[in-house]
């Protein structure tokens, strides 16, 4: 192509947030594909409970209900500090964007502990029977989301604590944010699920 | 099935839009068409298997779906006419295959319609009808049109223009071999000639058109020796192509033949959806990205006005690290569990490797050397 009208882009930005970052996009389509795996995951788990004559099966207890509801209001309320690092990113605010990273991710490994006492909270094995499998496998699918949301915000406060803080780290610290929304936010329909559904119905 | 002619219906566009020397007609019309192809497609599957004894309910969808899906199809074919009949159409090889591909589809069509009603594919289920419909859909939908967009897009390829008169040759061998090999066996396949059979006896009367189709099928083998023998010849001897040999209006055709590995030295401004007709001496071309990095320009999503510029990492050896380290876990999870953790873990290390910040210090030496302070 010759011309001799050029259309000079020098002076953009070399970065731009949300909807305008290809990054962005990048993280919209990996939540799609995980909501699509849980959804699958929850509908598995409705199947079964049709063919089940009982629910869950003889001589399998409930789930518990107090350690699994405060985890998951901890997960919930940890969506505050993760807006705030989101919003202090896009205002590229280096100090707060430190404080809420490491915020952040102490709180990341405390619901990852108490994650890990709810497999015993739901009285079951994943080897036990199909309710067993399939309580085992939603809890799994979530957790793995949960370890890889609380890895990525580790090493992003890792980069934000010992490098430069550049526009790409920013950026990246922004993008991350949607996805900690949304594992914090399936999480009540799957809690509702596991927890609620043996006892109520 | 639908879903092999949807690359198809692009190639065609472009050659009818190329070859009419005007813009596609109904374009919207053409875009819904082909997203409802994609969305009944999803409902037609069962019109393989009405006679495996399905309740009434499905049958009817299914039937309803096959039908349906002959809407959009029939809705592009009649913009592909519409767009060459306004047009001053240019009978190039290419063009000659997409009218093939019109015939032979409408016709693949037609029978699709009949069989997708049950009481007619339950009488000729599993016979030499059903072959004859796919093929036509099958060689007219998907063959047809690629053929003609090797012809078409050759010359951008390789930098040399396919033979014409090759082609003429190749398109009428096609054309009459496939018919000959396949519309005998509409009729094969009503006398009753069931499908999957090596032989049969000779007083069944199926003899003549057997025939015909075994000729048939040699007329299509000279064809597609024709083609190959055309592709091994103008890769060598073929008449130099310049960069827009069909006057054409994608943006492919505005750079040289074969295009170079950065595809444009100054990115090129599109202003409208004939990104090369509706160039003028106005338009301008794209400056002010570094080229000593791999930045690319960013533009908003609906109006495509530049928005930013981006860096695109650099060559790195995490990604393939990442792909054996997720190779190693599925395929050690067949001979032990201790795979998938250790896959696991090997996983975490690539992953760690690939986002590790290595930019930041270009980054800083660069914003060093920009602001020597």
């Amino acid at each position: 192509v010759k011309s001799s009208v050029t259309l000079d882009v020098s002076h953009l930005p070399s970065t731009a947030y949300g909807s305008r970052s290809p990054l962005w996009w990048g993280v919209m389509g990996f939540i799609l594909i995980e909501a699509a795996i849980l959804a699958i995951g929850l509908v598995s788990y409705f199947y079964l409970r049709t063919l089940a004559p009982v629910w869950p099966p003889p001589r399998t207890a409930v789930p518990d209900l107090l350690l699994p509801t405060v985890n998951m209001l901890l997960l919930l309320a940890s969506v505050v500090p993760m807006y705030w690092v989101d919003r202090a990113a896009q205002r590229k605010e280096r100090r707060r964007v430190q404080i809420g990273l490491v915020f952040c991710a102490v709180l990341g490994l405390g619901f990852s502990v108490l994650r890990g006492f709810e497999f015993r909270a739901v009285h079951t094995q994943w080897d036990s029977h199909a309710y067993g499998s399939v309580v085992w496998t939603l809890l799994g699918l979530h957790t793995f989301d949960l370890v890889a949301e609380i890895i990525e915000t580790i090493l992003l406060m890792v980069f934000a604590l010992t490098g430069p803080m550049t526009d790409h780290l920013f950026l990246d610290i922004s993008d991350s944010a949607p996805f900690w929304y949304f594992v914090a936010a399936i999480w009540v329909p799957i809690y509702a699920v596991l927890y609620i559904v043996p006892r109520v119905f | 099935v639908y879903i092999i002619f949807i690359p198809a219906l692009g190639m065609v566009s472009s050659i009818v839009q190329t070859f009419s020397r005007r813009p596609v007609f109904g374009y919207m019309a053409m875009v819904l068409s082909l997203i409802a192809t994609g969305f009944i497609g999803f409902g037609l599957w069962v019109h393989h298997m009405f006679v495996t004894g399905l309740p009434q309910l499905g049958l009817s969808f299914f039937t309803a779906a096959s039908m349906m899906i002959a809407i959009p199809s029939g809705v592009q074919i009649f913009c592909w006419i519409a767009t060459l009949w306004h047009g001053r159409p240019r009978l190039h090889t290419p063009l000659l295959f997409v009218l093939g591909f019109v015939c032979i589809f409408v016709l693949g069509g037609l029978t699709g319609v009949m069989l997708a009603s049950v009481p007619l594919d339950m009488q000729v289920h599993d016979t030499y009808f059903v072959v004859a419909h796919f093929h036509y859909v099958l060689i007219g939908g998907a063959l047809f049109p690629l053929f003609g967009a090797i012809y078409y897009w050759f010359p951008k390829i390789t930098g040399r223009r396919l033979s014409e008169r090759a082609g003429i040759w190749n398109f009428w061998l096609l054309f009459l071999g496939f018919n000959l090999t396949f519309f005998p066996m509409h009729q094969l396949g009503l006398q009753g000639m069931p499908r999957r059979i090596y032989t049969y006896l000779p007083d069944l009367g199926w003899g003549a058109l057997n025939l015909l189709a075994t000729t048939g099928g040699l007329i299509l083998t000279c064809g597609v020796l024709v083609f190959l023998g055309n592709i091994l010849w103008s890769h060598r001897h073929g008449q130099r192509a310049e960069s827009n040999p069909w006057e054409a209006d994608t943006l492919e055709w505005g750079t040289s033949s074969p295009p170079p590995s950065y595809n444009f030295l100054y990115l090129p401004v599109v202003q409208g959806r004939e990104a090369l007709w509706s160039r003028t001496a106005a338009t301008p071309v794209v400056t002010g990205l570094h080229s000593d990095r791999r930045e690319v320009l960013v533009t908003r999503l609906l109006d495509a006005e530049p928005d930013h510029r981006t860096e695109l990492p650099g060559p790195s050896i995490w990604p393939l690290a990442l792909a054996i380290a997720v190779t190693v876990g599925f395929i050690g999870a067949v001979f032990t569990p201790k795979a998938v953790p250790v896959s696991a873990l090997l996983s975490f290390f690539a992953l760690i490797g690939w986002s590790w910040p290595y930019w930041k210090k270009t980054e800083q030496e660069q914003l060093a050397a920009e602001q020597p302070s």
